[in-house]
């Protein structure tokens, strides 16, 4: 395999070296995992326009 | 200019001759007709059903007295049961325990996941209705057939229910997409009055219901969901499909198109687009995904694929005001 720096060094040419680079991003797990349900506007357990066959409200409001 | 209203036959095969999608100039968009079984006059009742989502027809059998039904925002997905090719039976139960082991992945709400059988088991429970779960699926490894129990003593036995209803729709859908089909992800798609595929990716709060609203203004424009797409590869080109699965805004669409371009939004103080650095891009995707996190193989493909998504997509971040300047800025940008 070349070397990158050689490759700088000689005419010029060729990809600056850049080291990788953590990125962070942020994660909402509650969100992510579709593990509550959903407003009451969305299809869901708690949803109006998909109505629920439970007896009683939904307490799990999610994404 | 805009699009025109309906897809070919239902089928994902045929999705990629929506390239031939229609420019009709001043033209409206008209609703898929895309159930070929409406409602019978038992109200609804019926022992099958299928919806067909991004090309995947989730298709219901249930025992006999067991009546199902869908929502009125489901009707447009409805397809042949016969069609389906993630196939699940579903019937009562007067009896229906957690497994006496570690779940596979615990959600810390409505469901955790075990292995079981060839297959997983997903339970699914709720605190509002006791500490036994309200209903458990069995799929196999590939999704491609399960079971369904409901819990019987939970129900109202005398309506008919949707035993899809979130969150197992979506994650039969996710589960089945990681297997190297595609990934779903928490955005608005929009298809502007040239064809061009918009999407918008954001966590709740991050400004996709009001885009929603703004973009419905702009005459020609089609919106396939205000919440929930499915970014698939067809014919070599990643294309964004409508889900059922809406925001506040309640739109949904089971039409499809090209991505053109991705924009992670949020809300500013005045319209900016920044590019973004495909790897920026891909993680930020990545954390607005719905993947199934507890699979290496799942987040491999997922990992691999919006880092296809980025490479061959541009990406943006775009901070936008809550008008008419936020269509005008992605607009005139695409041309």
């Amino acid at each position: 395999m070349p070397d990158e720096r050689q490759h700088d060094s000689g005419a010029g040419k060729g990809k600056v070296y850049e080291p990788p680079q953590v990125t962070r991003v942020t994660l909402r797990p509650e969100e992510a995992v579709l593990g509550a349900c959903k407003t009451v506007s969305i299809s869901g357990v708690g949803s109006g326009s998909n109505p629920c066959a439970y007896p009683v409200p939904c307490p799990n409001p999610g994404s | 200019m805009c699009i025109s209203g309906s897809l070919p036959e239902p089928g994902f095969l045929t999705m990629a001759t929506t390239d031939t999608l229609v420019r009709a100039e001043g033209a409206q968009l008209s609703p898929p007709q895309l159930d070929p079984f409406p409602l019978d006059s038992r109200a609804g009742k019926r022992d099958s059903l299928a919806i067909r989502v991004a090309g995947n027809v989730l298709g219901l059998f249930a025992e006999r007295g067991l009546q199902m039904a869908i929502g009125e925002e489901l009707k447009q997905f409805a397809v042949d049961p016969n069609s389906a090719d993630i196939r699940m039976s579903v019937a009562w139960t007067e009896k229906l325990d957690v497994p006496r082991r570690e779940p596979q992945f615990d959600s810390g709400g409505l469901w955790s996941v075990f292995d079981e059988e060839g297959g997983y088991r997903f339970v699914f429970s709720s605190p509002s209705l006791g500490a036994g779960p309200y209903k458990a699926a069995w799929l196999d490894f590939e999704f491609k057939t399960g079971r369904l129990d409901l819990f019987r003593p939970y129900f109202d036995a005398r309506r008919p229910v949707y035993p899809l209803e979130y969150p197992l729709d979506e994650l039969v859908m996710i589960h089945r997409l990681a297997r190297g089909e595609g990934v779903e992800i928490h955005g608005l798609g929009v298809v502007d009055g040239v064809g061009r595929g918009h999407l918008f990716v954001g966590h709740s709060g991050a400004g996709k219901s009001t885009l929603a609203r703004l973009w419905q203004q702009e005459p020609g424009a089609l919106i396939l969901s205000d919440d929930r797409i499915i970014l698939r590869e067809c014919a070599g080109q990643i294309w964004m499909h409508g889900t059922p699965w809406h925001g506040d805004v309640g739109v949904a669409s089971p039409q499809a198109a090209p991505l053109h371009r991705a924009y992670l939004i949020e809300h500013g103080s005045r319209c900016e687009l920044i590019e973004l650095s495909k790897a920026q891009a891909a993680a930020e995707f990545l954390a607005r995904c719905f993947v199934p996190h507890y699979s290496a193989e799942a987040m491999d493909f997922s990992l691999q694929f919006l880092g296809r998504v980025a490479r061959e997509t541009p990406c943006f971040l775009f901070r936008f005001l809550p008008d008419c300047r936020a269509v005008e800025a992605i607009c005139r940008a695409a041309a």
